[in-house]
Parts: C-alpha cells; structure tokens; sequence
C-alpha cells in the first residue's frame, strides 16, 4: 500500500510553512492534515503541497479551504501547489469544483512560496 | 443488482480507516475488468465520496441495534459500471452542524452518467451510480 504521509516543514528563516500531502487522502487522514494546517498557520505564510499527493476528496478540500479562510481573516499568506506529479483526482477535484479558480494555486514550491510570503491573496 | 455482468460485493464496518480500503477494492475490480486512467479516477473519487457520506452522516446518534456498515456493490454490464453505495441507517440526513463543504454530492453528480438516491426498507438509503465506459 502507498504511503500516506504528510510532512511539515519550516523554511530557513523560520517565516513560512509547508505542509505536504503524500500518496493519499480522505476522511481517514482528516485529522492529522488538520492538525499539520493549524500548526503551520502559526507562521506567518504557509505553503500546501499536493505535488506528491495521488489522491484527495471533498473532505480534505474543506480543510483546505478552512486554512486559507483562516489565513485571509487573520493576513497571513496561503499558497496552494499542484505540480506535475500531482495525481489525476487530485487536479479533477479542483476543477471539478471550481476551486482551481478559487485557491491560489502554483505549478511550483518556489513560486507558491514567494507568493505566501509576499502576504494573504484573497 | 445483477446484470450478469462482473460483481462486487463487499460489507464493512462504517469507519473512516475503511474508506481507502474501499477505495482499494474498487482500484482492483477496475484493474481486473480493465477500467483504468481518467474513467478509474473519476470511479474512485465518486465511491470515496459515497463512502465518507455513510460514515459522516449515515449513523449519526445511532443506537447500536446493529453495527454501522457500509455496503457497497460493484456490477459491470456491457458499457455500463454500476455501483451501489448503501447503509442501513439514515443516509442523507440533513445535519446543520455538517464537517464537510456539502460538496460531495455535487461532486459526485458530476462524476456519474447518473445517480439515484433512494431509502431501504426498514432503514438506510442507497446510492446508486453508474458510470459509462468506453467513451473515449
């Protein structure tokens, strides 16, 4: 069976989160993913990275879009990446509901994390 | 359901940590009756969808006179994959203090050729969906 990990990592000067989704995910992982997304929002930027992610449902799309509502009410800066190695499901979720649109969403780490730290885009 | 096709056919308690292992089942019987790529995907993410409706809100306040289960079976007839999603307690009952986005039955209309909600006799709802293959 696939990993299903989530990793939570700070960047070197400490400002930023990244909170990675591995293999994958549903209501079986909610609360682990919630508790790394609440742990991450006490930096001032946070990064989700679905890049290693195979799968994820409507579960785990609530507690994203709970985080980036938290960081838009409290300022703080929120990215969302979806690179290449993104599973099928996890970019027909987004698109499926429309939060490809809704979410600012990046191809790359790099990017989403120069965007979260530039501050909340809402 | 039997359209004399290929069946499924799988109980389980109604817990979260089953979910993937519903999910799981479902990849291999997709595997096996050579549904794969974006159709597989799409069945995937409509079952869990199903899946973590029974345990969200299927048995919410039960009382215990049976276990929680989620029932769900798989039929694949000519071009058409059904699969039924049920549970013996109170399907899509309406709670206002929902976890979710209420997402997951627009996603899940959105994934199926169509989809049936109907109740069980004496208790539980079923959810019905079919899928159309060899569309590409």
């Amino acid at each position: 069976m696939e990993s299903r990990a989530i990793s939570l990592a700070r960047t070197g000067d400490g400002r930023a989160c990244i909170v990675s989704l591995n293999g994958e995910h549903d209501l079986s992982t909610i609360a682990d993913i919630q508790q790394s997304l609440r742990e991450a929002a006490t930096a001032s930027a946070m990064v989700v990275d679905l890049t290693g992610a195979d799968f994820i449902d409507s579960a785990v799309l609530g507690a994203l879009i709970a985080s980036h509502r938290d960081a838009v009410d409290s300022d703080r800066g929120w990215s969302l990446v979806v690179g290449n190695g993104a599973g099928a499901a996890v970019r027909r979720i987004l698109e499926l509901t429309g939060l490809n649109a809704v979410l600012p969403m990046y191809a790359e780490q790099e990017e989403a994390l120069a965007a979260a730290e530039d501050g909340p885009i809402t | 359901m039997n359209g004399g096709g290929v069946d499924l056919e799988l109980t389980v308690a109604a817990t979260a940590e089953n979910i993937p292992l519903l999910r799981h089942a479902v990849s291999g019987f997709l595997d096996g009756i050579e549904v794969t790529g974006d159709d597989a995907s799409d069945v995937l993410l409509a079952v869990t969808e199903a899946c973590t409706n029974v345990v969200q809100h299927a048995y919410r306040d039960h009382q215990g006179e049976s276990e929680p289960r989620i029932e769900l079976i798989a039929d694949r007839s000519e071009e058409v994959l059904s699969i039924a999603v049920r549970d013996l307690g109170h399907g899509f009952a309406p709670r206002v203090d929902s976890p979710g986005l209420g997402l997951g039955l627009p996603v899940i209309a959105a994934l199926t050729r169509t989809v049936e909600i109907r109740p069980l006799s004496p208790s539980g709802t079923e959810v019905l969906m079919t899928f159309a293959l060899g569309q590409d």
